[in-house]
């Protein structure tokens, strides 16, 4: 048992993870070693906020009977208390609960449900250690769940209640509902977390697929929205050849993720994957289409889990919050800490696409897997340009960018087809001359002084285009995005020329000053030309 | 290059490691170490939950909130 600072001049154990550590961490060589590291030091900061919730709730809800019994249930089994302790949903009502007891969150439960979901973690816990015992657990709209094991549907219950759960020899019971032996079951009354179980090469993947708990959404309480069971058989058998992929053809991944992955959580009417901070090794996520889509999600969740961990334990960036960056996988601006989550998780999803594309097989798989590898490295290598000197970045952050780096490095001599080189190039440019033209502003005073400065001394007329068209498009309609963005990647593939594609913004809007300034449109090759060298 | 010059060994990180601490110690341990770290942690958590969202197919975006 470990008392930080419990006997004086001896120091506090402390989460340690070595450089060494931290930089095979950034190339992508993670280990179970160091997820389970990262795992750890998640549990440590959930327990600190448990005290914190402790101090601040008082005890509102009736807090300290459920903390004696969690602490009677650590003592019997702390491994099953962990496991508890360490369920996804877990963190994210502890970090939701502070939030509303600081004032920053409202919702639709009294205050003191929130705080009395203790109750049912503690109960869960009790359960999981063998202990016989009594508690009142929270009853929303008739249902009282049990994090990790499952949830009871209590009959004439308020909106807002509460049930008792007793556990004797004879069994547990939730009001009257009598849950079964092993409580990943069903029964009248009991809805069980049900368990994907799969197995590769020897490597055993169990993960719950949580459509019950009350907490499983990061952003607010939800009421359950139990899978039907031909439903659940289609998640497991996803899982099953998704485990097989992964641990073909990632088997060293594979096996660290098998401790990152606690719990997934089925979405539905969106194609948005998500992973929160408060719940490490949870990925909310649709039914995948296939097992590649599948491993893919799993795979970039994964390392936004694992990143937000190590965030905890050294901090990589000062974010501000500012949305100030463009980050190739969004129309939008991003602030500092989206960008670098970004470059972290679409590094994997590259590996995981170079390896698929190296791989014997149809030509046309490969072909996708080429296009898609070569698509998420220069979206990869844009991102590493933004972060490149970005003071937002604390030390840590710039040698985690780094080790990125390094990595995607060691993939440039990648073989790609120059067909699919050109399409993945494309892609890229029109996103970055999208982006740019809608949120990046030249400033007034510049795009003036520029306009003035070529008006007193135009560049001579650019060689007969190849593109005609894509240039009397932009005189016809020079204010819109389309028209330039089309001239860029024109220019682009056409004549080699990347002087509209790297500032779009800048030429647009020094060609409308001209226009504006002498009445007439100047020719934007010669101006696009003349500008890249100011 | 990196911005970091540490020798191999040392730790990365600060974060006391209460893993193996009896909840009961946790809630009643009064020494300034865990109270710092509980404070600490306690300012860290921001306003929201901090969600990663990962999807190319939702051509609206996702909310302003979200970080990926």
């Amino acid at each position: 048992m470990l008392t930080p600072g419990a006997q004086p001049g001896t120091p506090a154990p402390r989460h340690t993870l070595s450089w060494p550590v931290f930089d095979a961490f950034a190339r992508g060589a993670q280990d179970e070693r160091t997820v389970l590291a990262l795992r750890a030091a998640h549990l440590s900061r959930r327990l600190l906020l448990l005290r914190a919730l402790l101090d601040e709730a008082g005890d509102l809800g009736g807090a300290h009977d459920a903390w004696d019994l969690l602490v009677a249930a650590q003592r019997r089994a702390p491994a099953s208390t962990t496991a508890v302790l360490s369920h996804p949903p877990t963190g994210v009502w502890l970090a939701r609960t502070l939030r509303r007891l600081r004032g920053d969150l409202d919702g639709p439960a009294p205050l003191e449900v929130e705080a009395g979901h203790l109750h049912a973690v503690a109960a869960a816990a009790a359960v999981r250690a063998g202990l016989e015992f009594t508690a009142r657990v929270p009853v929303r709209r008739g249902t009282a769940a049990l994090p990790s094991l499952g949830l009871a549907h209590v009959t004439g219950a308020r909106r807002w209640d509460t049930a008792e759960v007793r556990r004797t020899a004879a069994g547990l019971r939730v009001g009257q509902v009598a849950v079964p032996e092993d409580p990943a079951r069903d029964a009248p009354g009991w809805w069980g977390l049900r368990v994907l179980r799969a197995e590769s090469a020897g490597l055993r993947l169990e993960v719950p697929l949580d459509d019950v708990d009350p907490y499983r959404d990061f952003r607010r309480p939800l009421l359950p929205a139990r899978l039907p069971a031909d439903e659940v058989a289609r998640w497991r058998s996803l899982l099953r050849e998704t485990w097989d992929l992964l641990v073909r053809e990632q088997p060293d991944t594979a096996r660290a993720l098998r401790p990152g992955l606690l719990s997934l959580v089925p979405l539905h009417g969106t194609t948005v994957s998500a992973s929160a901070s408060d719940a490490f090794g949870c990925t909310a996520l649709p039914r995948p289409h296939d097992p590649a889509e599948f491993a893919e999600t799993l795979l970039h969740e994964f390392q936004h889990s694992t990143l937000h961990a190590l965030h905890d334990l050294v901090p990589l960036h000062r974010d501000d919050g500012a949305a100030r960056f463009c980050a190739p996988w969004r129309e939008d601006p991003r602030p500092l800490a989206g960008l670098l989550h970004g470059a972290f998780a679409f590094t994997a999803v590259a590996d995981f696409w170079r390896v698929r594309a190296n791989r014997p097989g149809p030509d046309p798989r490969r072909r996708c897997a080429r296009l898609a590898f070569a698509h998420h490295r220069s979206r990869v290598a844009a991102a590493l340009d933004a972060l490149h000197g970005e003071p937002g970045l604390t030390a840590a952050g710039v040698r985690l960018v780094d080790g990125v780096r390094e990595r995607t490095e060691s993939w440039r001599d990648e073989a790609v087809p120059p067909d699919v080189l050109a399409v993945a190039g494309t892609i890229t440019g029109e996103h970055r001359a999208r982006w740019r033209l809608r949120h990046a502003r030249p400033a007034a005073e510049r795009t003036a002084e520029l306009a003035r400065a070529w008006l007193a001394a135009p560049a001579p007329h650019a060689p007969a285009t190849r593109v005609p068209d894509h240039v009397n498009e932009v005189a016809r309609l020079p204010a819109a995005d389309e028209p330039w963005i089309s001239l860029a990647l024109a220019l682009r593939h056409r004549e080699h020329d990347d002087t509209v594609l790297e500032r779009p913004e800048l030429v647009r809007a020094v060609y409308l000053e001209v226009r504006a300034r002498s009445g007439r449109a100047p020719d934007v090759r010669a101006l696009a030309g003349w500008l890249a060298d100011r | 290059m990196n911005a970091v010059q540490s020798p191999a060994a040392a730790p990365v990180s600060d974060l006391v490691d209460v893993t193996g601490l009896d909840l009961a110690h946790l809630a009643s341990a009064d020494d300034e170490t865990l109270l710092s770290a509980v404070r600490g942690l306690r300012a860290a958590l921001g306003p929201a939950p901090v969600l990663t969202e990962a999807g190319t197919q939702d051509p609206g975006g996702v909310a302003a909130d979200l970080e990926c």
